[in-house]
């Protein structure tokens, strides 16, 4: 049995990890919380582009424009969001093993697709290993404004007004409720499907509904990343929370182990104490 | 005094939300002034100055990347940004 010293110095350093899960998780808990708040902010902004874009497709007949129409996918464009930091159980693992199925169920070359990676995690493991990682952003903030992304966001849009890709599919773990997060690919670009439209409502557009559609289909899928961002990050600090809930678990039954553990070594020490005490006292009659 | 319904949206949040009486923007083929009643339109801004006319108060925003949407009643304006002075 290991000594009763180092027992004890093992118990203290358990403590201390303890301590420090305790406050990462209570921390992701407050996180999560502002991180629902902020993904629900940016709903109503998204749903009335989505609104008028519906309506302008349904009510005028035959406008057509590159980013609703499908066309042969020569390249695909992956805009993969991760975190900045780990310590989040398989928050980053999930997305990137979805993003690498799919790469690799659907590409022969590197030359048929581009990685536009968000966060820490996914651009080192994607750089690391050689993939054609084309734009990057790191260390953006746990509360992302609009303007934080906007740069990234316009970037992977233009790759796809250009012609460089063909479509953009984005890459992202879905929140669905604290416990539950799961990596999910969603298809940004061609926008085929803008759901239905409010009824009732025939606008007069200026200067034209393709003009009004030109500013506004761009922007919708900016805003489409811009929320799928947002709810990334509320997916990472409850997949933090959780993680870090077990990990301060595990030490809780760790320290109970130990403690057990010391206890024995110290009682065993002073029954043979006293043994010898014992054996001594008799050896002098 | 008629009033409209005036939501101005950004992705962030939405930073303004009230009965008003006018709305003077600038729109891309140029400016234009809405009073409640005013038919359905849509249409970009130009990125600058929207006065914002209430029964007993006037204030303008600058807005950035914005577009307007008119209803009957009820006017929307999307931007990418939003600002007040002096707030």
């Amino acid at each position: 049995m290991k000594g009763t010293r180092e027992i004890k110095r093992r118990i203290r350093s358990v403590k201390n990890t303890q301590q420090i899960t305790k406050t990462m998780k209570m921390v992701a808990v407050a996180k999560l919380r502002r991180a629902q708040e902020r993904a629900q902010a940016a709903r109503p902004y998204a749903e009335k582009i989505r609104e008028v874009i519906a309506s302008i497709a349904r009510g005028t007949k035959g406008v057509r424009h590159p980013m609703l129409v499908a066309r042969p996918v020569q390249r695909t464009g992956y805009v993969v969001i991760t975190a900045d930091r780990g310590l989040a159980g398989a928050y980053n693992a999930n997305v990137i093993r979805a993003t690498l199925k799919r790469i690799r169920e659907r590409h022969a070359s590197e030359k048929e697709y581009a990685i536009i990676a968000v966060g820490r995690k996914g651009r080192d493991f994607f750089k690391k290993r050689g993939y054609p990682v084309v734009a990057e952003i790191v260390g953006v903030s746990d509360f992302p404004t609009f303007a934080d992304i906007e740069q990234i966001a316009k970037t992977a849009v233009q790759m796809y007004a250009d012609g460089s890709v063909d479509e953009l599919v984005l890459i992202y773990n879905e929140f669905v409720n604290p416990v539950v997060q799961r990596p999910v690919e969603k298809v940004l670009l061609p926008l085929t499907d803008v759901g239905e439209a409010a009824a009732g409502v025939s606008y007069e557009y200026e200067p034209s509904p393709e003009a009004v559609l030109e500013v506004l289909l761009p922007r919708y899928a900016e805003t489409l990343i811009y929320s799928g961002l947002l709810e990334a990050k509320a997916s990472e600090h409850a997949a933090r929370m959780t993680a870090m809930g077990n990990a301060t678990d595990n030490a809780a039954e760790m320290i109970e182990r130990l403690t057990l553990m010391y206890n024995r070594a110290r009682q065993a020490s002073i029954t043979q104490e006293i043994a010898e005490i014992v054996a001594g006292a008799n050896a002098l009659q | 005094m008629s009033t409209m319904r005036l939501d101005i949206v950004t992705p962030d949040a939405t930073v303004f939300s009230d009965e008003v009486t006018f709305i003077l923007a600038k729109g891309v083929e140029g400016d234009l002034g809405i009073l409640p009643q005013h038919m359905p339109l849509v249409t970009p801004l130009k990125d600058g100055p929207v006065t914002i006319k209430q029964e007993d108060r006037e204030q303008v925003v600058h807005l950035r990347g914005a577009f307007l949407e008119v209803r009957k009643d009820r006017v929307t304006i999307l931007a990418e940004a939003a600002e007040w002075p002096g707030r």
